[in-house]
């Protein structure tokens, strides 16, 4: 606990967060002569996403995520709207219009779910969008996302890192037991059981911890561990979120 | 100042017309930060056309800052509340309030809660599965951002008189107005 000291409520200290924002800040202050594409891939409910979160913030990054219904046209769409830029009618002008003001700063731009735009080949797309404006650009993708891209020889290429989310550490389950259960003290018998249930999953557990707090607020204890708990199940399925419906 | 690239305070005011002191200031601030730096001094008599400023660093959200450098962090909240409900979609205020956090700006449960209501009046956000009781005891609402409600990169903001104001759409789009009523 004593390494969260100075930023606790933050998901600043979580492995995959360090990880993204390490990546990132390669991209920015990386050598003029290198590519700027960076691309963190894992497995779904790994947190990807919250550090994507944290990084759009922190940096006051853009950020779009894409979605399979995606075309040429409606990737730019979203990326004008991110920029605040109302869009011409063209595609050969939206793609203008971006890199205009992707080429004024050093803002990065994060693209989540990019498997979607490598299905809809709109790989090209992207490389030209960095190509144009040499903005630092981040993928987020799914586990497969390098072994999709090695179709594209000349965007692969130009990938400055590949960074694979991390499963998820006892470190980790413990600041996020800190964020989630604040005032509940989770012992760690009980932190080491979520955490080798959880397979990775920082999804996993967060729901997992949620139960915990639940049980722990039924009773109302102030600190619980595998005594407490007994032998009540955990979720070890696929959850949709932190679920305080889930799993009962 | 971003299309100036290197300017003097006296270019600023020729472009912006504002005042001359308000011009100063903001400059003066920027130059604590590192935003802008000096890179010229003519000694010309003129003390408002003196020194020549180049724009160093010009990141994505312009600086507000005060003449000493500090940063002014009023509506930072609801801005991070706003990206953080971007990349999330499906989430509750302790979700919200622990990834809209940064280490200089602490996000509170209740702040979010307070803003989510709002949206949630504004049609911004909708209801998966109620929470119930409050404190302690409580089970937290799960709020999702509707599909197409983000509107743009400002964050909607709750106005004094408690209308909310998106300033993306530069209208007040809670409460609706008659007319509208009548439509819908």
């Amino acid at each position: 606990m004593s390494e969260v000291i100075g930023n606790v409520n933050t998901v600043a200290p979580l492995t995959n967060v360090k990880l993204c924002m390490q990546a990132l800040e390669r991209a920015m202050n990386r050598d003029r002569h290198l590519p700027g594409l960076v691309c963190f891939y894992g497995p779904s409910g790994w947190g990807k996403s919250s550090a994507a979160s944290y990084a759009y913030n922190k940096l006051g990054a853009y950020y779009v995520e894409c979605r399979s219904t995606f075309t040429r046209k409606a990737f730019l769409a979203e990326i004008l709207k991110e920029l605040g830029i109302p869009p011409l009618k063209t595609i050969h002008d939206m793609f203008d219009q971006v890199i205009e003001v992707l080429g004024e700063g050093d803002v990065p731009l994060i693209i989540d779910e990019m498997d979607y735009l490598v299905d809809k080949n709109m790989v090209e797309l992207v490389r030209d969008l960095f190509e144009g404006s040499q903005a630092p650009v981040l993928c987020i993708g799914e586990e497969g996302l390098p072994k999709k891209l090695a179709k594209w020889e000349r965007f692969h290429g130009r990938i400055l890192d590949w960074v694979p989310a991390e499963s998820v550490t006892l470190a980790d389950a413990t600041h996020l037991a800190n964020l989630y259960c604040a005032g509940l003290e989770i012992r760690e018998d009980l932190l080491i059981r979520i955490h080798d249930l959880a397979a990775g999953s920082a999804r996993r557990v967060c729901v997992n911890l949620a139960l915990v707090e639940e049980e722990a607020r039924k009773k109302g204890l102030t600190g619980i561990g595998l005594d407490e708990w007994g032998n009540r199940s955990f979720y070890t399925g696929d959850a949709p979120r932190r679920g305080k419906r889930h799993g009962k | 100042m971003r299309s100036l690239k290197r300017f003097t305070l006296n270019d600023v005011w020729l472009e912006t017309n504002m005042h001359k002191r308000t011009i100063s200031e903001f400059i003066r601030g920027l130059v604590k930060t590192g935003h802008l730096q000096v890179v010229e001094v003519v000694d010309n008599g003129k003390r408002f056309d003196a020194s020549v400023y180049e724009l160093v660093k010009s990141p994505r959200d312009t600086p507000r800052v005060r003449k000493d450098g500090s940063l002014v962090t009023q509506g930072r909240a609801r801005l991070q509340m706003w990206r953080a409900m971007k990349v999330l979609k499906t989430f509750d205020a302790r979700d919200l309030a622990i990834h809209a956090t940064l280490e200089d700006l602490e996000v509170a449960e209740s702040d979010v809660k307070y803003y989510l209501r709002y949206l949630y009046k504004a049609g911004y956000v909708s209801v998966i599965s109620r929470g119930k009781g409050m404190g302690r005891g409580g089970v937290l609402s799960v709020y999702r951002l509707k599909p197409g409600k983000y509107t743009g990169p400002k964050a909607p903001m709750i106005q004094n008189v408690r209308h909310v104001y998106d300033p993306n759409l530069n209208e007040v789009v809670w409460p609706l107005k008659e007319v509208e009523y009548e439509q819908k």
